[in-house]
């Protein structure tokens, strides 16, 4: 059994512009110690799954249909039950997820005691070791965030996920804030302690470099579908959607110089509350055909598109 | 012939204090590098490293502590000449801070136009700025809007021909895609590219994406900490980097490896 079964999930807001559909049956599953990458551009959804799965869906947003589950018990009528214990979050921005007015011993000692059975001494010894364990010297325990580096927050905001044990960390765009040399030791940190623990991670991003670098299995998000997921290696040397094609030819690489032009999807997303009639790509795809115009594809055999149904 | 030239430029910023001494932080140490006209100059740096105190002293927003900058014949101060500047013109990170929510895309376009004084009619004034906005990849149309009823990647087209409506020969992009997705950040590359060629313009292009580096430089300088550590023509540069922060820097890269 998976440990977490996202199943036809579909997250509605009603606005007084219409039905907007973020997320349109979204399905896909997550195993034990794994690695899992969610990239998309900006509002193709991949947040708003892990909001989803968290419970964090406010008003006048809900979860219209679709099921998720953890260990096969549906979490979304009780995500309290879960969120920060069974599955935390590490979010973009570290000073503004820590408080600064609190030492961070006090922060992850508060988050273990409420976490876990650990209080007092237990509770403070536990604190130490996360902190050796993200390489920080257990005297800055007293230290307040303002003292750290933008790496060091995000790094204390990584033990602070890891204090209560969860099953699963959702990383949203953890890195975005950092420098190049400072992301890939906070990446290097996150997966080796997780691989450790065996936690899994759903690591949301929209840089297609730290998915191949970083990710065992990938998903990739448009306009609030999951149009392909597969192992790493299959999406980025054989992406079989139009979009993934599109989305990794045009990512610089390192193959590229001056001189060459880079690949261009043509277009731009469309806005949530115009998603085009069958596949959501199709006003932009290169091979779309006349059934593309006509209906959705739904995800079977890990692809969401037409073409490949044919074949 | 190098159109840029900035000579061993230094910024040392003063912190005054009231009791005890003065403290000083050098942005800045003995900083020079030319840039061929036409060509593209990257200078990659991780954040603090100095980049954007030299791009406001090239563009003459700031003034150097010493040394100095000469683009074409003329020594860049924050006090030169009006018409030393539209020569110069500067593309900004956050195409949504960088645009004046309250003013239409056609009077965004045509300030640069109205304040070097450059074409007076409003008709002309109306005309250049439809031609600007057609060469950049928008319509003529386009106007009469506002900045809020474009995407991200549509905003930054904006920026670029407000830039380039007093014509210039030298453009300042500093980290001008970060704040889009890859799918457009593709295309506001290849039109940067693409009017390089037909403009034959200069560029200095600040950024920290080695990948976006490699597809747009001619000439790459590495910062760290205010100093020049390395440079080199990028295909050297990336083949061989010489200097080890520039190899930790290539190493930490999350670039894409396709096969």
């Amino acid at each position: 059994m998976s440990l977490l079964e996202v199943d036809q999930l579909c997250v509605e807001f009603s606005t007084r512009r219409g039905l907007l559909k973020a997320l349109n049956q979204v399905s896909f599953d997550l195993q034990k110690g794994e690695f899992l990458g969610m990239v998309g551009e900006s509002g193709a959804g991949k947040s708003m799954t892990g909001n989803a799965i968290l419970g964090l869906i406010d008003a006048p947003g809900e979860i219209a249909s679709g099921d998720i589950r953890l260990e096969g018990n549906s979490i979304i009528d009780h995500p309290e039950k879960i969120r920060g214990s069974r599955i935390s979050m590490i979010f973009q921005d570290p000073l503004s997820s820590l408080n600064p007015l609190n030492t961070i011993g006090d922060q992850l000692i508060e988050t273990i005691e409420l976490h876990t059975d650990r209080r007092g001494a237990a509770a403070k010894q536990r604190a130490i070791e996360l902190l050796q364990q993200i390489d920080i010297d257990a005297d800055r325990l007293e230290a307040y965030p303002h003292q750290f580096s933008g790496g060091m927050r995000q790094r204390v905001v990584i033990a602070l996920a890891m204090a209560s044990e969860p099953d699963i960390i959702i990383a949203d765009e953890p890195t975005t804030a950092l420098d190049v040399s400072v992301q890939a030791q906070v990446l290097d940190l996150l997966r080796s302690l997780c691989q450790a623990e065996g936690t899994a991670v759903i690591l949301i991003t929209h840089d297609m470099g730290v998915i191949g670098n970083w990710t065992d299995r990938v998903g990739v998000m448009y306009a609030g579908s999951l149009i392909e997921i597969g192992t790493t290696e299959q999406i980025i040397q054989a992406p079989r959607h139009p979009y993934t094609q599109g989305l990794i030819a045009s990512t610089p690489t390192m193959a590229a110089d001056v001189s060459t032009n880079l690949y261009q999807i043509p277009g731009n997303m469309p806005p949530l509350t115009a998603i085009p009639e069958g596949c959501a790509f199709h006003p932009r795809c290169p091979k779309a055909e006349q059934q593309c115009q006509l209906s959705a594809p739904p995800l079977v055999d890990q692809v969401a598109c037409h073409l490949w149904r044919d074949a | 012939m190098s159109f840029v030239q900035i000579q061993t430029v230094s910024k040392t910023f003063t912190k005054r204090r009231l009791i005890g001494k003065d403290s000083h932080v050098e942005a800045l140490k003995n900083v020079s590098f030319s840039i061929q006209e036409g060509q593209t100059y990257a200078l990659v740096g991780e954040s603090g490293s100095g980049k954007s105190t030299l791009a406001k002293i090239v563009v003459g927003v700031d003034d150097a502590s010493a040394g100095q900058v000469i683009i074409g014949d003329n020594a860049i101060s924050s006090h030169m000449p009006l018409h030393y500047r539209r020569n110069i013109q500067m593309v900004f990170q956050s195409p949504y801070a960088s645009l004046n929510p309250r003013w239409r895309v056609g009077d965004l376009v045509a300030e640069p136009l109205k304040a070097f004084k450059l074409i007076n009619g409003k008709q002309q004034r109306r005309d250049r700025v439809a031609e600007l906005l057609e060469q950049v990849g928008l319509q003529a149309d386009d106007a009469i809007k506002y900045p809020h009823q474009f995407s991200g990647g549509q905003r930054q087209r904006i920026s670029i021909a407000r830039a380039l409506s007093s014509s210039p020969k030298f453009i300042v992009c500093d980290e001008p895609t970060s704040a889009l997705d890859v799918s457009v950040q593709a295309q506001v590359l290849n039109l940067l590219k693409q009017l390089q060629n037909d403009l034959n313009l200069t560029y200095l292009f600040i950024t920290h994406d080695l990948a976006v580096v490699k597809t747009m430089a001619h000439q790459i300088g590495v910062l760290r900490q205010g100093e020049l550590v390395e440079e080199q023509p990028a295909q050297a540069l990336f083949a061989n980097p010489q200097h080890s922060y520039t190899q930790n820097l290539l190493q930490a890269a999350p670039v894409l490896k396709v096969k």
